[in-house]
């Protein structure tokens, strides 16, 4: 049986391309196709279980250089076939199927560091390289980046420039779009454009998707690898106080490198750092719970439970009160220093029980792992998805609430609070639920997702903090920017006037 | 204007004068950050225009401390951006208004971040040649502290750097402290200060010639700068705005010097057509 629909684009245009880069670099296998027919959206888990790749791309290609990059956007344009850009595939978004097929462009070969210059801070990287092997660059050269998503295995930096990426360590070093300096990109026309030329634009195409551009290449703001790192938690009677130590201890100017409350749900399934070892995530640590007792058993019962997720989350809400904070602070060790001492004091005086660097340090060691076992509980005929949402302190309980109503009695739901600033904090929804059958999983995967958006909405927190758009919030994007939509379309018809970049995306 | 103190946050419209907001806030226990208000009418939308203020690592420059806005945009549409901490939600609305000066829209509003009143200022001085001066600025800011004030001045008989420090007690020791040490290790010898004992900045040049460029080319780029001055020319350079990467300090300029007019560019070009073509989607 054919998976994979036949490719659509001609011989005369694909040997145009062979041109360009070779015959050696590219593909229009039914496997290489049907690979960049998604990302880790886990909606396409769901497809790819089912045997499904309903947008596969005509073509994959693998350009080498901006040059390469620039003749086949300039191919496409010319032709009007659709050319989506693609890194690591570690989005969660969907924002890298070929909705209209075409020619997908995978810019891992371009992955060279290619300036560092340790007096201005400063390094310039092609952006196909994936995110561990930047660190690694830097790392040798004594420097850090400091954005470390749990994708970095997965993931390129151009990946990060185009969804507005954040790292676990984005409280002290920013997120992406704090740390570039400029970019590097051809426009849906071909044109090559350097930012440093013209700053102003530099935000406007940093979050844009690649429905504007391709990115090659970013100078990036880069750290001295920090002398000192302290991690440290903190156990709260209740959320809230958690929350209100964060937010006195970031404006009393203190920048923790690393800020995780979990709320009592996701406290007692992640451990409070006692027996159970600490796992980055709470239903891979039921899993291993089920696991370690029921090893035989472990899918059905995972199911069991998640069909009753409405009594599940009553349950937590009557029993389980107390809320885990882990904090963790890096760079000169005076500074570190200080800035604990602070950090104790803010949560004792909230009645923060103070539990060592255990649980933080244990979180550290596994901070990655979460990313290469989520189709586990796939497998099991359950689904599970993170959404994560923004907002100020003065709307963030509501928002946690209005998310936790909308949900709670269809999913198991839970999360955390983390990537926390002076006026805000991100708030981390992680829900688990199950159906019958695949096409009444999708229904109850859709329905979750459109109510949870919506109540966020409601509530005045914004559609995403760091996962970015995509494909799957699309819909959600013209109540999200509301006139500004007009300024984006703006942006579209100057940089891809043929509306060849990613089509079907962000609500253009 | 509307102070949201829990968030701390404030609500202001562009007509608001800078004074006005700088007292408002203050009578919360708030602060605004450095604000440039050059004459007691100076407004908030003209400071966004004229891009006020941007010496300040702690605080950022005045476009950073706007969390969101409320533009007209052609057709009299009206653009709210949401006034969220962060967010992966396209392309920064907010950001891409306030770069635009004008062109797209104009700002009615704006939402800016506040801070405490400082609690503490430390204040460090040292005196060097301009190189090393902005050597020892460099180095203070890889590692990692963020002064509230860069004051650098200086020309051929040498300068002086003043950085202040602002905000908790505990960090502001803990910054100066590395501050010092940084310095001390690259051979430079800073002074703690009090504020009536820092040498006082020279007024405000008015012909100048505006060096830019990273950290690790300024002293050249300087150097090259000291070179064309006036041999009889006595006023300081100043450092003007700087960055994580790269600064910008200007210098006096030698008399009867005009500046060079500046060439279209493609980016120019760009901006033009993006303007354009936001008028035909608001038509």
């Amino acid at each position: 049986m054919t998976l994979v629909a036949a490719p659509r684009v001609l011989e005369p245009f694909v040997r145009r391309v062979a041109a360009i880069v070779g015959e050696d670099r590219l593909s229009q296998t039914a496997p290489a196709r049907a690979l960049y027919s998604r990302d880790m959206w886990p909606k396409t888990l769901l497809w790819t279980r089912e045997g499904s790749f309903p947008h596969p791309p005509d073509l994959v290609v693998w350009p080498e250089s901006l040059e390469e990059v620039a003749a086949l956007v300039r191919l496409c344009a010319s032709e009007g076939v659709a050319l989506v850009p693609f890194g690591g595939g570690g989005g969660v978004c969907g924002g890298v199927i070929p909705l209209r097929g075409g020619v997908t462009l995978d810019l891992k070969r371009m992955n060279r560091l290619v300036s560092f210059d340790p007096e201005s801070a400063t390094a310039e990287f092609e952006c196909g390289i994936i995110g561990q092997h930047l660190e690694d660059e830097l790392a040798r050269r004594g420097h850090t980046l400091g954005h470390f998503p749990s994708s970095i295995y997965l993931s390129t930096l151009g990946g990060f420039l185009a969804a507005r990426s954040a790292g676990q360590l984005s409280t002290r070093y920013g997120k992406i779009e704090d740390m570039v300096v400029s970019l590097r990109l051809v426009t849906g026309t071909g044109e090559t454009l350097d930012t440093a030329s013209c700053p102003e634009l530099l935000q406007a195409l940093v979050g844009s998707e690649g429905t504007l551009g391709v990115f090659t290449h970013a100078r990036l703001r880069i750290h001295p690898v920090p002398e000192a790192r302290r991690m440290h938690a903190f156990s709260f009677t209740h959320l809230a106080d958690g929350l209100e130590a964060i937010r006195t201890l970031l404006q009393r100017g203190v920048r923790p490198a690393v800020v995780r409350l979990y709320d009592p749900l996701d406290t007692f399934l992640v451990g409070s750092g006692k027996a159970r070892k600490t796992s980055p995530r709470p239903l891979l640590a039921l899993r291993g719970a089920l696991e370690e007792r029921f090893p035989s058993a472990t899918p059905r019962l995972l199911r069991a439970a998640l069909t009753c997720p409405a009594a599940l989350n009553q349950l937590s809400d009557r029993f389980l009160h107390r809320a885990l904070l882990i904090l963790g602070f890096e760079g000169p060790r005076e500074l570190v220093e200080a800035e604990l001492a602070l950090g104790r004091e803010s949560c004792a005086r909230l009645g923060g029980r103070d539990l060592g660097p255990g649980p933080g340090d244990r979180w550290f060691e596994n901070r990655y792992k979460v990313s290469y076992k989520q189709s586990r509980i796939f497998a099991a005929g359950c689904f599970v998805d993170t959404m994560e949402v923004a907002t100020t302190w003065d709307r963030l309980w509501g928002l946690y609430e209005a998310v936790r109503r909308a949900l709670s009695d269809r999913a198991l739901l839970m999360a955390h609070f983390s990537h926390a600033y002076p006026e805000g904090c991100s708030i981390y929804f992680t829900f688990a639920a199950t159906a019958r059958d695949p096409a009444e999983r999708e229904r109850l995967y859709d329905a979750l997702w459109h109510d949870g958006l919506e109540a966020t909405q409601r509530a005045g927190g914004c559609l995403s903090h760091h996962h970015g758009v995509g494909y799957s919030k699309s819909v959600f994007m013209a109540a999200e920017l509301g006139e500004g939509m007009r300024l984006y379309q703006a942006l579209k018809d100057v940089l891809d006037p043929g509306g060849i970049l990613n089509p079907g995306k962000m609500g253009l | 204007m509307k102070i949201e103190k829990r968030s701390r946050t404030v609500e202001a419209p562009v007509e608001t004068r800078l004074c006005e907001l700088r007292a408002a806030c203050v009578a919360q226990g708030l602060w605004p950050g450095p604000l440039v208000d050059l004459s007691p009418e100076t407004t908030l939308g003209a400071a966004l225009l004229a891009r006020a203020d941007r010496r300040s690592v702690r605080y950022g420059e005045l476009w950073d401390r706007v969390l969101a806005l409320e533009a007209e945009l052609p057709g009299e549409r009206l653009l709210r951006t949401r006034a969220a901490p962060r967010a992966a939600t396209g392309p920064d609305l907010t950001r891409t208004i306030l770069e635009a000066r004008g062109r797209l829209g104009s700002v009615r509003v704006a939402w800016l971040r506040l801070w405490a009143v400082p609690g503490e200022r430390g204040l460090l001085q040292l005196e060097g040649s301009l190189a090393v001066l902005i050597s020892g600025t460099a180095r203070v800011l890889r590692a990692g502290v963020r002064p509230a004030e860069v004051d650098l001045q200086g020309g051929r008989q040498g300068g002086r750097l003043l950085l202040a420090f602002e905000g908790d007690p505990a960090l502001v020791a803990a910054e100066m402290g590395v501050a010092r040490c940084v310095l001390e290790k690259a051979g430079l010898a800073p002074a703690a200060v009090a504020e009536a004992q820092k040498v006082p900045a020279v007024s405000a040049l008015l012909e100048t010639i505006p060096v830019e460029g990273a950290w690790s080319e300024l002293p050249a780029l300087a150097a090259r700068a000291l070179e064309r001055l006036d041999a009889t020319e006595t006023a300081p350079a100043r450092l003007v705005w700087l960055t994580h990467e790269a600064a910008g300090l200007k210098f006096p300029a030698p008399r009867g010097s005009t500046p060079e007019p500046r060439e279209r560019t493609r980016a120019d070009e760009i901006k033009a057509e993006i303007a354009l073509a936001l008028v035909r989607r608001c038509a």
